[in-house]
């Protein structure tokens, strides 16, 4: 694939398109686009997600421009390259933002298509992005990235690298 | 798109929502409310899509009941642009079957029709919230030895 991706498409009932600010900021995510983040993120933004992140190896909240670039641009890719956001919903009031929708993304390791629900609360200042806060189906998203249903019985069994205290006490 | 909708008309709502009370809540639905909760529905039974106000009456005021008591139920974030609002809610309940105290944070957007509901979408951490509910952590990595959900061939 070759130039920007168009991340974004709203729905015909939405009668409008994003803010500039809006766009430019989802034109950075999707592109993963250092550049255009860091002009559009404020220097102390906290970016969160939910899910499960300690399976998946990412880390779920992330501070500052720096790690919240790094996310975007380099951990997140690791796991899927973000194709795009289909918006059922654009809430905008002043400089609060809601999203609703689908994130379509591909799978590094398997090149499958990834399509899950999600939302986003964001928080701007001075045309600036302070907060992002990303809910999503993470259960759907986590069957679609293993590639099978799972099972909620199945438990993740622990192995302690550490002694366990007898152990300890004859050392 | 409608202008009108004030905080105080989806505050209302929440609380209703928020109370479990199928009564107070139908007040605000839209007589064929569209209301989709997205999650694992085998963990989750008020979860999935339902359309009409007895419906999602039954799924709130029976349904979430027979899972969880609600202990509190906090918008932390409400957003209203022209008839539609998106907020952010945070949950604290107890498990009916087993005691625990469940906390999460889900999701909503709201359309608002003369100041009801007329629909509802609703995403959540789910993957989370399956952990809270089955209390341990599940390895979604392991393959089920059999077929979870319904059986779809023989």
């Amino acid at each position: 694939m070759s130039g920007p991706v168009s991340p974004i498409a709203l729905p015909k009932s939405a009668g409008r398109d994003l803010p500039p600010w809006l766009a430019d900021f989802y034109r950075g995510y999707v592109n993963r686009d250092p550049a255009l983040l860091n002009a559009v993120m404020h220097d102390d933004v906290v970016w969160r997600l939910a899910g499960p992140g300690e399976q998946f190896e990412m880390e779920t909240a992330h501070r500052g421009k720096a790690a919240a670039i790094e996310l975007v641009t380099r951990i997140i890719p690791c796991f899927f390259h973000i194709t795009g956001f289909e918006f059922e919903h654009l809430v905008v009031q002043g400089d609060l933002v809601a999203t609703y929708g689908h994130l379509r993304a591909r799978q590094r390791d398997t090149g499958r298509s990834l399509c899950f629900r999600s939302a986003h609360f964001l928080r701007f200042r001075d045309g600036r992005l302070v907060s992002f806060r990303g809910i999503a189906d993470t259960f759907d998203m986590a069957e679609q990235m293993v590639g099978h249903p799972i099972d909620a019985t199945k438990r993740i069994e622990t192995v302690s690298i550490v002694p366990d205290e007898d152990a300890l006490l004859t050392l | 798109m409608g202008d009108n909708l004030s905080r105080a008309t989806v505050q209302a709502f929440c609380e209703a929502l928020g109370s479990r009370d199928p009564v107070r809540l139908s007040q605000h639905l839209t007589d064929d409310v569209e209301w989709h909760m997205v999650g694992p529905v085998h963990l989750l039974v008020y979860c999935g899509y339902r359309r009409g106000k007895a419906a999602v009456a039954d799924c709130i005021g029976r349904l979430l009941p027979s899972m969880f008591a609600v202990r509190r139920y906090e918008p932390e974030e409400i957003i209203i642009d022209g008839d539609t609002a998106a907020i952010l809610i945070n949950v604290t309940a107890v498990q009916k079957t087993t005691g625990r105290t469940l906390t999460y944070q889900t999701a909503m957007f709201a359309v608002f029709q003369d100041g009801k509901v007329k629909s509802l979408k609703s995403v959540a951490d789910t993957f989370d919230m399956a952990e809270q509910v089955v209390g341990h952590r599940i390895d979604a990595y392991c393959t089920p030895e059999v077929p979870i959900g319904d059986v779809i061939a023989l």
